[in-house]
């Protein structure tokens, strides 16, 4: 747009960290929706078209903009792990490609090959706490003990005190002088 | 490849950062959350392993107090420009955050026209954007606000940051001095009067009187007459313009009103008077009556378009030009009026000039005309009324001696001037 109107003239082109984060954003995506597939039967072939257009609309396209598309494309996902029950070597595998996919579709849009590069480095380390903790769970539910509603009652624990770390404190205001 | 003038530095000052849970807490949260009441409630543990990544992800993430406020900055170089020059913005922001995006959305009339309107600095390198903006309304205006988003760990702070207002002077559309009242002043200027003097344009001839310079000799009239004859040359004399604004109406979309025509077009005039030598003065008839009294020199037009940056005042006022002093309103000056002549306090004041017997010309600035809505035929016969209206308006001021010159923002003031070249405007009482 030019002229007296104002407003932006300068046409953007996409730039290739944006192509290639995108890409492996939609490969993670895609990746979650279809690897419980195998077992789903019936109707529940209707989450994986709608999960996969959930994907498909959190990286492009004016729905893009909607933070919730990207939850409830991952929340698809979980759907179709539960309702499949396939093994604990899947459901690591799933868990991992959620978390890959809820990091990734945040990333800022407009980034050149080398921001987006180090972009990518710096979500490395939650990728490996991620992947730690799926192997610890996965080891813990490989070994067999007697079931107990303890362990998921620790695990709801542990749910709700990684929200509380998590959530930015507001500094202490500083008390008034008398 | 040449380097550009060197940039400011700019202190940078703290500003307030409310810091919030980011939108990836929100989402591995969401699903950790979910994940772990979906397992409780069917009782299988093995579904934990669909959110245990995302909830240690969200426990890895840094935690820890945040800055209460964020030193950052936004520059706009350089502080004054004419309208349609380049305007560099520049946001910095220095702060521990892992990525800061940059949004900057333009103020009306404001084109950017080099630099991504999102740009995204992450933690390691300069947080820091650029654009190239071109301001198309004169005024004095924050022409941007950029929107700097800071995302640390699993916090967000959004800080807005607007530039130093920047005063952009009004384009002046090329124009010539050539509306000169009939009387003109007794100092020595460019403008060729209607008395003899020492200028260049022939003016007569005379009989040869003691005195007079041989080389002014009309030889060929001197043979036929058998008597000296001398040609005599006109007199350049100055001139004393005095603009008024009309500041009582604006209409029209931003950077295109009628009042932004109204200043581009005093500006393009007082440029042009000023060039010849001659005094610009400026009366801007508003809510709070102004007036700059007239000067020779490019100074005045500078300060004419201080004065210009004021004149959007809405005021149900009605000026009392009796007020305006003989030093801003002098005896024997041209008055251009810039007026869409839509508002009785403006015609009211052309009558009160009228009265005093001042050299008037009008300058019609507005371009538009009211919409008419095709489907609605009683629509168009308003707009049809409407034009009736304004021609039977400027037919009445042209009949009283006040010639009214259309001017369309397209055109030069040159093409608006046409009609009046060779005239002289006389003062009707």
């Amino acid at each position: 747009m030019s002229g007296p109107g104002g407003g932006i003239r300068s046409t953007r082109r996409p730039r290739l960290g944006d192509v290639i984060t995108r890409l492996v954003t939609g490969c993670l995506g895609v990746g979650m929706i279809l690897l419980p597939t195998p077992h789903l039967t019936g109707r529940s072939w209707a989450l994986v078209a709608a999960g996969l257009v959930l994907v498909a609309a959190s990286l492009a396209g004016p729905l893009a903009r909607w933070r919730i598309v990207g939850t409830l494309a991952a929340a698809a996902a979980v759907a179709e792990a539960t309702l499949t029950r396939p093994d604990l070597a899947v459901l690591a595998w799933e868990g991992l490609l959620i978390l890959g996919y809820l990091l990734l579709v945040d990333a800022p849009r407009a980034m050149s090959g080398s921001k987006a590069a180090h972009w990518l480095w710096r979500q490395l380390p939650l990728a490996v706490w991620g992947v730690c903790a799926a192997a610890i769970v996965l080891l813990v539910l490989a070994v067999r003990v007697p079931v107990s509603a303890w362990l998921l009652v620790a695990g709801a624990g542990a749910a709700a005190a990684a929200v509380v770390i998590a959530l930015p404190r507001r500094p202490p205001q500083p008390r008034e002088p008398r | 490849m040449t380097e550009g003038p060197p940039r400011a530095v700019v202190p940078l000052a703290p500003v307030p950062a409310t810091w919030q849970a980011a939108p990836r807490l929100r989402r591995l949260a969401t699903i950790g959350v979910a994940v772990v009441l979906i397992a409780v409630l069917t009782r299988h543990a093995d579904l934990l392993l669909l959110g245990a990544p995302a909830l240690a992800a969200l426990a890895a993430a840094r935690r820890g107090g945040r800055p209460e406020a964020l030193d950052a900055a936004v520059t706009a170089v350089p502080p004054r420009c004419f309208e349609g020059e380049d305007v560099e913005i520049v946001a910095t922001v220095a702060a521990p955050a892992d990525e800061v995006t940059f949004r900057i959305e333009p103020g009306p009339a404001v084109t950017v026209i080099d630099g991504p309107v999102t740009q995204v600095a992450v933690a390691g390198q300069p947080a820091s954007a650029r654009w190239v903006v071109q301001p198309h309304a004169w005024g004095r205006h924050h022409l941007c606000t950029v929107t700097a988003r800071c995302t640390d760990g699993m916090g967000q702070a959004r800080l807005t940051l607007r530039p130093e207002r920047v005063e952009v002077f009004p384009h002046p559309p090329p124009a010539r001095a050539s509306l000169l009242p009939a009387d003109l002043l007794r100092r020595i200027g460019e403008h060729t009067a209607t008395v003899p003097g020492a200028g260049i344009e022939f003016f007569g001839i005379r009989g040869y009187q003691p005195g007079d310079r041989l080389r002014d000799l009309n030889w060929a009239v001197t043979s036929r007459l058998g008597q000296p004859h001398v040609n005599q040359r006109a007199a350049l004399r100055a001139a004393d313009l005095v603009i008024m604004i009309d500041a009582f109406s604006d209409i029209g979309p931003p950077g295109d009103t009628t009042l932004d025509l109204a200043v581009r077009g005093a500006a393009g005039l007082a440029t042009a008077y000023l060039r010849t030598g001659d005094r610009v003065g400026v009366v801007v008839l508003g809510g709070v009556l102004r007036w700059l009294a007239p000067s020779p020199g490019n100074r005045q037009f500078f300060k004419i378009v201080e004065m210009a940056f004021g004149v959007r005042f809405p005021s149900e006022a009605t000026p009392d030009l009796d007020r305006v002093p003989r030093t801003a309103l002098p005896p024997r000056a041209l008055v251009v009026l810039f007026s869409p002549l839509l508002d009785r306090r403006a015609l009211n004041a052309v009558t009160d000039l009228r009265q005093r017997g001042v050299s008037l010309v009008i300058v019609d600035v507005l371009t538009r005309e009211p919409p008419a809505e095709p489907r609605l035929p009683l629509s168009q016969l308003a707009v049809r009324l409407w034009r009736l209206d304004r021609a039977a308006l400027r037919s009445g001021l042209t009949s009283l001696g006040v010639p009214v010159l259309n001017w369309d923002s397209g055109t030069g003031l040159e093409a608006a001037q046409a009609p009046l070249r060779g005239q002289r405007i006389r003062a009707v009482r």
